[in-house]
């Protein structure tokens, strides 16, 4: 699972290359994103752009990658597809993951929210 | 010839059928050359996803449970379009299968993130997806009926 990272203040933009997350690339997708976190990202946003297909594998990364970022870190996705879209909305994930539009709402999200946490 | 008549618009070439071995990365091929077939059978972008989603969760089914070791077996995959109705039909020479009973989504409302569920979607997928389906086991073939209206 090929990823390009980028620091944007406190959000790690974490862009997935690969066109699908599917059971062939649950495992390596978990164990990356893992390391990322372990490496001291607090904040990941996770670009889904490229990803053309998602199965129920790769949802399930997703949720196993969810809960190890746990209470304190903050995991959210960005870039759905409308297929990728459309198994979020039929399993309620949509509800469960923090969903933005696009990787500069949620940039300006964090910017306002730094200012009077800091 | 009142049943060449009856298939006029359906013709019998109309048809999709492809096997794959029971290995993982067999999958997304055998979904890329289904997209394609659909494709260029005028079926609507978004009919394609719904089977794409469908069949993955079938074919990953039948390659995570069906067979103790990989590559060892055959996974039939067959497609008819009848009037406006597409038949996806899996069929594979694995361990007997049964689908499960329950049709609940596997996301509960008072579920907090700790407690969230990372499988089950699979079947929940296909049961809201199809129209309907079927399955059978015969002469030692687990045969899976995937309707989509």
């Amino acid at each position: 699972m090929n990823f390009e990272t980028t620091q944007n203040g406190v959000i790690t933009h974490l862009l997935l290359s690969e066109a699908r997350l599917d059971a062939a690339h649950a495992i390596q997708f978990k164990e990356g994103i893992r390391a990322i976190a372990d490496n001291g990202a607090d904040y990941i946003l996770l670009d889904m752009t490229n990803i053309e297909f998602m199965d129920s594998s790769g949802l399930g990364a997703l949720v196993s990658v969810m809960k190890y970022m746990g209470a304190e870190k903050k995991l959210e996705i960005t870039g759905l597809t409308p297929m990728v879209e459309k198994v979020f909305k039929l399993t309620r994930m949509d509800e469960v993951f923090r969903v933005h539009n696009c990787f500069e709402d949620a940039l300006l999200e964090a910017q306002n929210m730094e200012g009077p946490l800091s | 010839m009142n049943a060449s008549i009856h298939r006029n618009q359906m013709p019998n070439d109309q048809k999709f059928h492809s096997s794959i071995m029971n290995c993982q990365a067999s999958v997304s091929v055998m979904l890329d050359e289904v997209r394609k077939w659909l494709a260029q059978e005028n079926v609507c972008s978004s009919k394609i996803t719904d089977i794409q989603i469908v069949l993955a969760e079938a074919l990953n089914n039948v390659i995570e449970h069906g067979f103790s070791c990989e590559n060892s077996g055959n996974v039939v995959v067959c497609i008819d379009m009848q009037d406006d109705i597409i038949v996806v039909e899996i069929s594979d020479n694995g361990i007997e299968f049964t689908p499960p009973v329950a049709a609940q989504t596997p996301l509960q409302d008072t579920c907090d993130i700790e407690h969230l569920p990372e499988g089950g979607f699979g079947w929940f997928l296909i049961r809201e997806i199809t129209t309907s389906f079927t399955f059978h086991r015969v002469a030692n073939k687990n045969r899976l009926v995937l309707n989509f209206q």
